[in-house]
């Protein structure tokens, strides 16, 4: 009960995050220039699709809205995986959260700051050798195995850097970031 | 017969040796990505197309349809032996696939599956190679007006069977998808739409990084959070099932094959659906329900057919109107623009060879996934033995570089990190992500038709309803939605006898 509670919330949330968004999409289309100055009929606007649209999701976020308590009447047929796993069910495991906000981060990190600040090969290695290392470091373990470890994310790191230069800069001539 | 003729001659130049080793390679490859859980059909043909940028627009089409129907076919053997579907497409084969398994079955298992997605992808080529010149004929006839509705229509149904207990959710992903779409330079003023004076966003969202970002970048996120150690089954036994068991389940084959093919050419509505439903068919049908779930050869059979016949089908729609049947799909159009072949209805006018040459690819395509699937089970297992804290962070260098090689734009770089982050939330929230896809793809559709269908009426609505086409493409959108309504789906269930079985 408290489950389908916690969904039915979370539904409501996402409901009202889409009305508004409706409504400044709305908002948005109606302050964009119709052209009729130029001549332009009603149905020319650029705002006229947009405008139609966010009316739609606005529509759909209410419908959620008022639907949400309701929810979890599901049938027997199983027709979707999706249904196994309970909404929300990574970001409410701490365990799990932790490694989705490690994950992110650290990809977001690589993609959005590293790549342009620093060469394309080391940032890749460092990225690689960072994230493998990362995982599975585990605090309290023997020397030679972290050595080990070290070592292995280190040379997939390296192995990986200059794999994805050579194919794709030096054998499929595409341009790398 | 012409369409015979070219058939025979792209059969001729699809064989030669180099055609037959770019077939061989890259279904290999897709095999491989579809069985390493966390790498979807769409990430690899999305990735795949960055590397075909400098390959004849011909070979581009053989690597890229390889790639699609190798990891459809690739994420049995996961779901098989690892009980984790390798891509959304083998969720239905892990009900019986992996009790087989553990029955010490898994051989016979893999062995039935590889059957059934050879066979499926058989079935349903022929299905394209006979409608596509059809449909491509009759599309012909479809004006603005038709258009607006088929784009319509396709984000209703899309969001009404991806998200079967929710469909609100579909729709709500499917309207978020087209007004992504919106964001750029429109065509009739050259406006820019929502894009706060960037440059950047005045070009508007490119589908590549978005889907990359969608499906790679979120589907690593979705993994690395996971906590399972999969245990891989111990694979021993014969692999090909007896010709008795084959005979048994004969059926399936072309039913599923229908079935998985019609849910295909469906916009938006992919493999994983085109699995379900064959899957609970052939349960409906079948005389022994009670296997079904605890490890029923006919209920594996039924899925992997039904999910590799979905290939070929959703490759129809985007070959005869450029509306794609899957998120790959949709990616594999993208590819096919940019290697200069402008799919829709004027496809058989303008490169009427296409058609065949896709026949062609999937027919080498499906006797590929026989063959690796017949002969490569143990690199296959080693394969899945390479830990994901190893392999993501390579997948992830893999999405950033495909992302960025499309326009040399550091800026599509941002639109995966967001699509990816965003993706992974609606995920969590059950948002299904093939409307939205299909939603970035048939935005400027419905734009530049709906504006060009009322220029055409001078502002009347009319021609939207009374044209014959219009006029039943808008009644199916609106049943579709009328029964997706809760309250309508509870009245009609109240007005049915109650039923037995």
């Amino acid at each position: 009960m408290k489950k389908a509670f916690q969904n039915a919330s979370a539904d409501v949330i996402s409901g009202y995050v889409f009305t508004i968004l409706g409504f400044l999409v709305v908002l948005g289309s109606w302050a964009m220039p119709d052209f009729s100055e130029l001549g332009a009929s009603w149905y020319e606007a650029p705002g006229l699709t947009p405008g139609l649209l966010g009316a739609a999701l606005s529509v759909c976020g209410v419908l959620l809205v008022m639907r949400a308590p309701t929810v979890e009447e599901q049938g027997e047929d199983k027709l979707s995986s999706d249904q196994d796993e309970p909404m929300l069910e990574l970001l409410k495991d701490p365990k799990s959260r932790q490694r989705v906000y490690i994950t992110a981060s650290l990809c977001v990190f690589y993609a959005l700051v590293m790549v342009g600040l620093l060469p394309f090969w080391l940032a890749t290695a460092l990225f690689v050798f960072a994230f493998i290392f990362g995982f599975e470091y585990e605090p309290g373990c023997e020397r030679a195995l972290l050595y080990r470890r070290a070592m292995v994310a280190l040379i997939i790191a390296l192995a990986t850097s200059v794999a994805v230069t050579l194919v794709f800069q030096e054998l499929f001539l595409v341009r790398l970031p | 017969m012409d369409g015979l003729s070219m058939l025979g001659e792209a059969l001729i130049s699809g064989s030669t040796p180099i055609q037959l080793f770019h077939v061989g390679w890259s279904t290999l490859l897709g095999i491989f990505v579809g069985m390493l859980p966390g790498l979807t059909a769409t990430m690899g043909v999305a990735l795949l197309t960055t590397l075909t940028f400098h390959m004849e627009p011909q070979v581009a089409i053989v690597v890229l349809l390889s790639m699609y129907v190798g990891t459809i076919f690739g994420g049995s053997r996961s779901a098989i032996l690892l009980n984790i579907p390798g891509t959304p497409a083998s969720a239905a084969t892990t009900l019986d696939g992996f009790p087989l398994a553990q029955a010490k079955q898994a051989r016979e298992a893999l062995g039935m599956a590889t059957v059934g997605s050879f066979l499926g992808t058989l079935v349903s080529v022929v299905m394209l190679a006979v409608l596509a010149p059809v449909l491509a004929d009759y599309a012909l006839g479809f004006g603005a007006f038709e258009f607006f509705w088929l784009a319509v229509f396709g984000i209703v149904i899309s969001g009404r069977l991806t998200a079967l207990n929710d469909p609100i959710k579909g729709w709500i992903a499917g309207i978020l998808g087209l007004i992504i779409a919106m964001i750029g330079q429109e065509s009739l003023h050259a406006y820019p739409r929502f894009s706060f004076g960037s440059t950047d966003l005045s070009g508007g969202i490119n589908l590549i990084p978005a889907m990359v970002g969608a499906f790679g970048f979120a589907e690593i996120l979705h993994v690395m959070a996971g906590k399972h150690k999969a245990q891989i089954s111990d694979v021993s036994g014969r692999m090909l099932p007896p010709m008795s068991t084959i005979k048994k389940y004969w059926f399936t084959v072309p039913r599923s094959g229908v079935v998985g093919t019609i849910i295909g050419i469906v916009p938006g509505v992919g493999e994983d659906i085109g699995a379900w439903v064959s899957y609970a068919l052939a349960r409906r049908a079948s005389k022994e329900k009670e296997k079904y779930g605890k490890g029923s050869l006919e209920g594996l059979l039924a899925a992997e057919t039904g999910n590799s016949a979905a290939v070929p089908g959703a490759v129809l729609p985007v070959l005869t109107l450029a509306v794609p049947g899957s998120a790959p799909a949709a990616v594999l159009m993208a590819a096919m623009i940019i290697h200069g072949i402008r799919p829709g209805p004027m496809i058989m006018i303008e490169s009427p060879t296409v058609i065949y040459d896709v026949t062609v690819a999937l027919l080498l395509a499906a006797a590929a996934i026989l063959i690796f699937g017949l002969i490569l089970t143990k690199p296959m297992l080693r394969v899945l033995q390479v830990p994901k804290e190893r392999l993501h962070p390579i997948i992830f260098v893999l999405c950033t570089v495909g992302s960025f090689a499309i326009a040399s734009r550091p800026f599509d770089i941002l639109i995966m990190v967001v699509f990816g982050l965003g993706g992974f939330l609606l995920r969590q929230m059950k948002y299904p992500m093939a409307p939205i896809v299909l939603g970035l793809v048939l935005g400027s559709l419905l734009d530049q038709n709906m504006r060009r269908a009322l220029v055409l009426s001078d502002g009347s609505f009319e021609p939207f309803f009374t044209r014959p086409i219009s006029a039943v493409l808008m009644a199916v959108t609106v049943i579709t939605v009328v029964m997706g309504i809760p309250a309508v789906g509870r009245l009609f269930a109240r007005l049915k006898p109650t039923k037995s079985a």
